[in-house]
């Protein structure tokens, strides 16, 4: 079915390039919501990541999943995202060292909106380099190259993106036990 | 116990989104669509490619080929058509002789002179033809006799009529001996087989040993080098210019514009400036309503009668709209010589300019306003803000890059003689729209002053 709609959107049908919008639109989305500020720009960088696919698709080989081509593109599309306005955004504070415990039994109990709420409320660089690194499984050269810093700092951003995460989600936890009690 | 934690949170991640995928949204569908399929075609660049190679080109061959060789060419033209000339008063000539020699052959056919060897026949015409003004064919050619020794006061110095006898003989005998001599170097195979020389050659030669004289004076001043030199000046000249520039709503401020330019003059006051600039300007359209349908798609779709289309972009607050392009300015101007000084001249300039763009580009800066954004739990939260966002728009492959004769140029120019063929000239100008210009249908002015440098060559 894939290959179908993707010979026909190689040829310029237009039918075939809506289907793959509607095809892939909630996994590109499920996929930039991770890197984005907000839903609003998830949607911007979708439709980026669209535009560059559709544009490109002649460079697409059917013998690769289409799937894994595409999610490139959106994690690509999320890193120039970054990078165009990367100036609007604050510089980290220096963290607080810290020797919290953290009870791993709470994050069972997480949503995807905590998840995506905990990851937002991360600055932009840590957020993406959290994501490079952790789930799509770059190495911190890899991650180094794309965001135009050292390896070295790629590795200090994702240690704090995950101390930040486990005081965020301690809070989150806290909040909704607040919340219960009453 | 930290990294338990953040292995589980990667993993409880990886779970969450590994096969989520959030819910299908038409509306971004219809946006992604309208701007993906209105979207403008890429610029077809390899078109310009022939223009610009011809011209470089052209430029070249005409510097390199033609300006070398133009005296030669030039030469070449005016022997040929010398000898045209030459080759035609020498038939003259001959039929006349042949005319002459036939009425002088019935006087010649008596029995005593037929009885006379040849030789005494040939003396005699001698001596009869320096006492005529009319050369015979049996003659030496005048032309022969610049070959030999005169002597101031010779009685049997050939000299055209009117002028052999008198004291002036004497101080002539260098110019005419020069005058004779060039006749004879101009085509002295011919002249030996031509033997003989009317009156109206001689006249000439007079003419031109008069103009010898006359052209053996010194040069008294500057001015009149350079009238001289007029005859020998190209009637092209080749300049660079160069100078900033800023069109009416201009954003970037001054743009510096720098181009080559050509002059060729029609007559000593009237000349024709041809050129090429390149320029850059980054303006704010003036006239809304004529930005092409495509930039203009946002504000339309908002307005309050499309329901449907209030529906997908009721918070849009408006559009700001800019336009840039890096072109060729290509103007072809008649320029009239107000003032003609020793060493500076004043010009009235006027004519068209033609724009010929690279990288033509509009973009639009639209606000939107966002009243609602999610807290952490997720729910819409009232927080209102405005949010701007870029659209930037090409022209399309049905659309032009070249404007043809759109600006009309006015200026005036102060140009200063440096000497040695090299002109330095001062342009304040200004263009003015004649009609839509750019993809964007805008119309705008240009003004600025150009410094200019011109090369004449000479001939």
């Amino acid at each position: 079915m894939d290959q179908y709609l993707i010979q026909e959107a190689k040829d310029g049908k237009p039918k075939a390039l809506e289907m793959l919008y509607k095809h892939f639109y909630g996994y590109a989305m499920s996929v930039s919501l991770r890197y984005s500020n907000s839903r609003e720009e998830a949607c911007e960088i979708v439709n980026d990541s669209f535009m560059k696919a559709f544009d490109r698709i002649h460079q697409y080989s059917e013998n690769s999943s289409f799937k894994a081509w595409f999610r490139r593109i959106v994690i690509n599309t999320s890193i120039d995202y970054y990078r165009k306005h990367v100036k609007h955004y604050a510089v980290m504070e220096i963290e607080k060292a810290s020797a919290k415990t953290y009870d791993a039994s709470i994050i069972d109990e997480l949503s995807k909106a905590d998840i995506l709420d905990a990851l937002r409320d991360l600055p932009e660089v840590m957020r993406i380099i959290f994501n490079m690194y952790e789930i799509e499984g770059y190495n911190h050269n890899e991650i180094g190259e794309s965001l135009d810093i050292p390896a070295s700092t790629s590795r200090t951003y994702l240690a704090r993106a995950k101390q930040r995460l486990r005081e965020k989600i301690t809070e989150l936890n806290r909040i909704k036990d607040e919340g219960a009690v009453r | 116990m930290k990294e338990q934690f953040d292995k589980r949170l990667v993993e409880k991640i990886k779970n969450s989104f590994d096969h989520h995928e959030e819910d299908f949204d038409q509306v971004e569908w219809e946006k992604f669509s309208h701007v993906y399929f209105n979207k403008p075609a890429k610029r077809k660049k390899l078109v310009l490619w022939p223009f610009f190679l011809s011209a470089v080109a052209a430029s070249l061959t005409l510097l390199f080929v033609f300006y070398p060789y133009e005296k030669e060419i030039e030469k070449g033209v005016t022997d040929l058509k010398g000898s045209i000339a030459e080759k035609s008063k020498k038939l003259d000539e001959i039929l006349k002789s042949v005319e002459d020699s036939t009425n002088e052959q019935g006087k010649l056919k008596e029995p005593t002179i037929a009885s006379v060897p040849q030789t005494s026949v040939d003396s005699l015409k001698v001596e009869t033809t320096a006492k005529s003004t009319v050369q015979r064919e049996t003659s030496e050619p005048i032309a022969m006799l610049g070959g030999r020794d005169f002597k101031p006061g010779d009685p049997h110095l050939p000299l055209p009529a009117g002028f052999a006898s008198g004291g002036g003989a004497t101080e002539a005998v260098s110019s005419q001996k020069k005058a004779f001599n060039s006749l004879a170097n101009t085509d002295q195979a011919d002249q030996s087989s031509t033997p003989s020389m009317d009156e109206q050659v001689a006249q000439q030669l007079v003419d031109e040993w008069k103009e010898g004289d006359n052209s053996g004076e010194e040069p008294k001043n500057t001015h009149t080098i350079i009238q001289n030199d007029k005859g020998l000046e190209s009637l092209f000249r080749l300049g660079i210019q160069a100078g900033p520039q800023a069109a009416s709503n201009a954003i970037s401020g001054m743009q510096l514009g720098a181009g080559v330019v050509s002059e060729f003059s029609i007559s000593d006051r009237i000349k024709l400036d041809v050129g090429v600039n390149y320029a850059h300007q980054q303006l704010e359209p003036e006239t809304l309503n004529k930005l092409p349908e495509s930039m203009q798609m946002r504000a339309v779709s908002s307005a309050p009668s499309s329901d449907y289309s209030n529906a997908v972009t009721n918070d849009y607050l408006g559009s700001d709209y800019s336009m840039s392009y890096y072109g060729l300015d290509i103007p072809i101007n008649l320029k009239y010589k107000v003032m003609d000084n020793e060493r500076a001249n004043v010009f009235l300039i006027t004519g068209l300019s033609s724009m010929v763009y690279f990288d033509q580009k509009g973009v639009e800066t639209f606000s939107v306003a966002s009243k609602f954004t999610e807290d952490f739990t997720g729910a819409l939260q009232f927080s209102e803000s405005i949010q701007e966002y870029s659209q930037e728009y090409t022209p399309g492959s049905e659309q032009s890059n070249v404007d043809l004769g759109k600006m009309l140029n006015l200026s005036f120019g102060y140009e200063y003689n440096l000497n040695n063929g090299t002109f330095l000239s001062i342009e304040p100008y200004y263009k003015l729209p004649l009609g839509n210009m750019t993809f964007t249908n805008q119309q705008f002015s240009i003004g600025g002053v150009n410094l200019r440098m011109n090369f004449q060559f000479k001939k």
